[in-house]
């Protein structure tokens, strides 16, 4: 007789659950709210300013709806032949112009997981060279990329792009990748874009 | 054990060497009938052998046989049916005999498909299913994974960890799975998804195509699965089972247990209970362990039922939680790191330390059904059903990186977070005579969507309304069924396309319809089957904007898609031969504005150029055929073989598209003793498995062109990101047997350590597919 009162008592327990088990979930009759709110980069501003100067130049790859829909504003970078350029990096994120979030602050608190790398392209190279800061370095000592220099060499003849990279969770020990060579960072990107590169005479 | 034994016997019995003495004045004749034990009707096409002269018969529709011109003297006769237990009677014959052969009918044996038959007769007569007897050869493995045993059906993998079915080629939105009869919303959200299920908690699994698919949905387009939980009413007295299942590969395993019966014998309350847990970590492929592979779940469902003389009322709870990892590295930021990961230019980041950690990238999958049914007969031809279902989906997905330096809020929030629910009723009248059977009903459905977090898909309700008609008619060898649906699906779309209060309506509707004949021929049967379904385009078809992470594309809706209707043709043949049985099936499915995605232009984005693909529409055509061979070569001595073959194309222009199964053969022999004392029906079985290459894959992308000349890059009409990996040949073997309420059964997976890549894994460019597996189940019924 226990046994069956065992069951008895199991089936009005799990008749009761049954009724009550439906989990309720709280906003059932509420159109949901749009909460998009996930981190999203949307411009990389180059600033530019000429050693000795204070003057300041600012290139920007934007692209404020993110991926898809209209295609990203992108500028090009003009500068002026055999001079010297301090470049620090901008990213934030603009999608909601009401809340301009800056990343480049978050990039600072995660430098040891981070790196800007510059390639040039189309024979860019021949117009530009571009070098780590040795200030802007991470707690082990490996570069970030935030600030750069760039030294124009000698006019651009046209077609000449300069892409710039961020990764992240990326090996920084790995060979070359120290001096900018993205060969063997690996990792994730962030950022890749490009810009057409016009050095003037 | 002694191989050499068993080739020699294949061998002799390949060679038509056997033990029977022809002798002379052999004129006697065995006839009788072979019965169901429980109903005492005819069992046609039951085999009855007399072991001595490897001589026999096939039992006619019903259930009589002859065996003519023997010899007096002691014979063993042994008697078989499908889905029965094989019956040993020792004869002595020295004149004219006439017998009677009961047989019963037995889940426990381990059948190798059970095709299901007249017996029932509410199924589609081209309804394939496997029982828990087969199941449970396979317990502990995903959905998707126990399904395999079923003619035509093949698995679409992300990763290990999510494996989603496919039916002669189709899959996702064309192929609905349903769970205890209801169909599984989450199924909409897109093709990453696998069903959630309890695998534990299905009794049969099988796969309906035609006729009665029209009693559940109009938009059958590739079939229907459908999980089948044991009935609640099945038990007078208390059963159960208990169930273990332990893996090497992934070190994890499987524990799960149910209980079912009445509460006494003066009230008719049935109840059933049953709850499975699972858990594995890492898995590893021949070489290394796959980072952040592992998963969990934890599952449990209960149904109570109270019947009565004229009607019986049930309700039906089931609850579905998981967690899964997704492969660290399937995780990318831009068609760069993809490439590199393709070439071999990045050193693979796996390891040897095997984890159990769940970390993002991950999935937290809940599902929630609560199913209410009553069922009066009004008499002893009508009956009267009425369902009421609601369910809760729930998916959070925890991408790899939560932007940069998230706070804590941003890290316990997921990525993306879809909630569904669904409310579904349905009342049905059925009619049914020995010779005739009907069903009319009607169905009315209630959707909302809700999505948060990355900005993939809008908001949306919607509600549909069905209603159908099927019959059946009995006409002795021929059987026929039909029947119709029409069906009203509309759509209110909000969030981000429209407003609350301005929503953007949709609304499709239309007929779906198809007929099946079975014809009995000579030890055997005919089936053919011709449907048409209807599907309205899915939300993310029409309203998917964004970038897919793990494969670098952009995806993008068509608010303006048009349904797609499918027309599909199907053959189906079944036949004993000897010892041989044959099911082989041949079939067409034509789709009209088959939705699908479409690589269309290069786009910019500030992570690089991506492929954006555009959900469109054209015709396709997927055709092919399964076959499945099994008999005894002689005792004991058994094999079964299967081939599934598939095509599929785009007929607009010729071309090919991606993710369809490459054909596939298989052959298990299988080699079962006579008890040895409590050791009963021990085996063992060795299996192996060939999947071809994919010959008709789409072309390769021209990454070097696009890394070189970005937006202006030409694409090819059709593309994957990496070639079709190469065909494949698996191993495997098993061993099992039972002692008294408990059976025991040990395997290994992937016997030679083969480093392979599945072209069915939609991962296939970052990982190898795992190495081997040893596998234990151990199962005890009381």
């Amino acid at each position: 007789m226990t046994i069956s009162k065992f069951f008895k008592f199991s089936v009005f327990a799990m008749m009761a659950l049954s009724f009550v088990a439906c989990e309720d979930d709280d906003d059932d009759d509420d159109v949901p709210n749009d909460e998009n709110e996930e981190e999203l980069i949307t411009d990389l501003s180059l600033i530019f300013v000429e050693v000795g100067t204070t003057d300041s130049l600012i290139y920007t790859f934007s692209d404020r709806d993110g991926e898809g829909g209209d295609p990203p504003l992108i500028d090009d970078i003009v500068i002026s032949d055999s001079t010297e350029y301090v470049v620090s990096i901008q990213v934030l994120d603009a999608s909601n112009p009401n809340d301009v979030e800056n990343i480049t602050e978050e990039i600072e608190e995660e430098d040891e997981e981070h790196q800007f790398f510059f390639i040039a392209v189309n024979g860019a190279d021949n117009s530009l060279t571009v070098a780590y800061d040795p200030a802007d370095v991470d707690d082990n000592g490996n570069p970030i990329g935030l600030t750069t220099l760039w030294s124009s060499l000698a006019p651009t003849v046209g077609g000449e792009k300069m892409r710039v990279v961020l990764r992240h969770e990326l090996d920084k020990q790995a060979t070359g990748v120290s001096d900018g060579d993205i060969t063997n960072a690996g990792g994730e990107t962030d950022i890749d874009v490009e810009f057409d590169l016009i050095v003037t005479d | 054990m002694k191989p050499f034994i068993w080739i020699v016997s294949i061998l002799m019995s390949l060679l038509g060497v056997d033990h029977l003495n022809a002798q002379s004045s052999c004129t006697l004749e065995l006839s009788g009938r072979v019965v169901d034990a429980e109903t005492g009707e005819g069992l046609s096409f039951a085999s009855v052998f007399l072991t001595e002269t490897s001589r026999g018969a096939y039992a006619d529709s019903s259930g009589a046989f002859t065996i003519s011109d023997l010899c007096q003297g002691d014979y063993t006769l042994k008697v078989t049916h499908i889905g029965c237990a094989p019956e040993k009677r020792s004869l002595q014959l020295s004149r004219d005999t006439s017998i009677v052969l009961a047989l019963s009918h037995d889940e426990s044996i381990l059948s190798e498909f059970v095709v299901e038959g007249q017996e029932e007769v509410e199924l589609s007569m081209t309804k394939i299913g496997i029982r828990k007897a087969q199941l449970e050869t396979t317990s502990g493995l995903q959905l998707a994974e126990q399904a395999l045993a079923i003619p035509g059906m093949r698995m679409q993998e992300t990763g290990n960890t999510i494996a989603k079915p496919v039916f002669r080629g189709l899959q996702g939105n064309r192929l609905l799975i349903l769970n205890a009869g209801i169909r599984q919303e989450g199924q909409y959200w897109g093709s990453e998804h696998a069903p959630e299920i309890d695998p534990f908690l299905a009794q049969k699994v099988s796969i309906i195509e035609g006729v009665d698919a029209l009693r559940y949905a109009p938009d059958a387009v590739g079939g229907l699965l459908l999980v089948e939980p044991a009935d609640v009413f099945g038990s007078d007295s208390l059963s159960g089972s208990l169930s273990a299942m332990g893996a090497t590969n992934g070190r994890g395993g499987a524990l799960a247990g149910d209980i079912m019966g009445r509460l006494s014998e003066n009230i008719p309350l049935y109840f059933r209970g049953q709850i499975s847990a699972r858990k594995f970590g890492d898995v590893k492929t021949p070489d290394v362990f796959l980072v952040n592979t592992g998963a969990e779940e934890l599952n449990y469902s209960y149904a109570l039922g109270w019947k009565e003389d004229r009607w019986k009322a049930e309700v039906f709870y089931s609850n579905f939680n998981q967690r899964i990892g997704i492969y660290r590295y399937s995780h990318l930021g831009n068609l760069t790191d993809l490439y590199e990961v393709i070439t071999g230019l990045r050193t693979n980041p796996d390891t040897s330390d095997f984890s159990y950690d769940i970390n993002r990238p991950y999935q937290e999958i809940g599902h929630e059904l609560f199913k209410a049914s009553a069922e009066y007969d009004l008499d002893d031809e009508n009956s009267i059903e009425v369902v009421y279902s609601r369910q809760f989906n729930s998916r959070k997905e925890f991408d790899a990186h939560v932007g940069i330096n998230p706070s804590a809020e941003e890290l316990a929030r997921p990525q993306l977070d879809y909630a569904l629910t669904t409310h579904l009723g349905e009342l049905i009248w059925r009619q049914k005579t020995s010779t005739f059977s009907r069903s009319i009903g009607a169905a009315g459905l209630f959707r909302e969507n809700n999505f948060s977090g990355r900005n993939f898909m809008p908001d949306y309700r919607n509600r549909s309304i069905g209603v159908f008609a099927l019959e059946e008619r009995d006409r002795g060898i021929w059987r026929l069924k039909y029947g119709i649906r029409y069906e009203r699906y509309e759509a209110d779309i909000f969030n981000p396309v429209a407003s609350e209060d301005d929503p953007l309506n949709l609304s499709f509707d239309g007929f779906s319809a198809a007929i099946a004949s079975k014809r009995q021929i000579e030890a055997g049967d005919f089936t053919l089957s011709a449907a048409t379904f209807w599907r309205a385009p899915a939300v993310n078809e029409l309203f998917a904007s964004g970038l897919h992470h793990g494969v670098g594309a952009i995806e993008q809706g068509d608010s303006d898609l048009n349904q797609e209707r499918s027309y599909s043709l199907s053959a189906t043949w079944r036949r004993v031969f000897g010892r041989t049985r044959i099911l082989a099936t041949a079939y067409a499915n034509f789709i009209d504005n088959y939705i699908f995605l479409n690589p269309r232009d290069i786009e910019l984005t500030i992570r690089g150029a991506f492929p954006r693909f555009d959900y469109e529409q054209t015709d396709a055509l997927y055709w092919g055929a399964d076959l499945q061979v099994d008999g005894q070569f002689n005792e004991g001595f058994s094999y079964l073989a299967t081939a599934s073959l598939v095509w599929a194309q785009n007929t607009e222009n010729g071309d090919f598209f991606i993710n369809i199964p490459a054909h596939q053969f298989s052959l298990e022999l299988k080699k079962t003793w006579d008890d040895i004392e409590s050791i009963e029906q021990p085996f063992i079985a060795l299996s192996g498995n060939y999947t071809m290459a994919q010959y008709r894959a789409p072309d390769v992308f021209p990454f070097e062109t696009v890394f070189g000349s970005g937006t202006d890059a030409q694409l090819p009409r059709s593309f994957d990101f990496a070639a079709a990996p190469e065909g494949y040949f698996l191993l495997g073997a098993r061993a099992g047997m039972r002692l008294g309420n408990t059976s025991i059964q040990v395997g290994v997976e992937n016997l030679l350590n083969t480093t392979y890549r599945n072209y069915m894994n939609r991962f296939r460019y970052y990982m190898d597919e795992p190495g081997i597996n040893l596998t234990l189940r151990i199962k005890h019924n009381f």
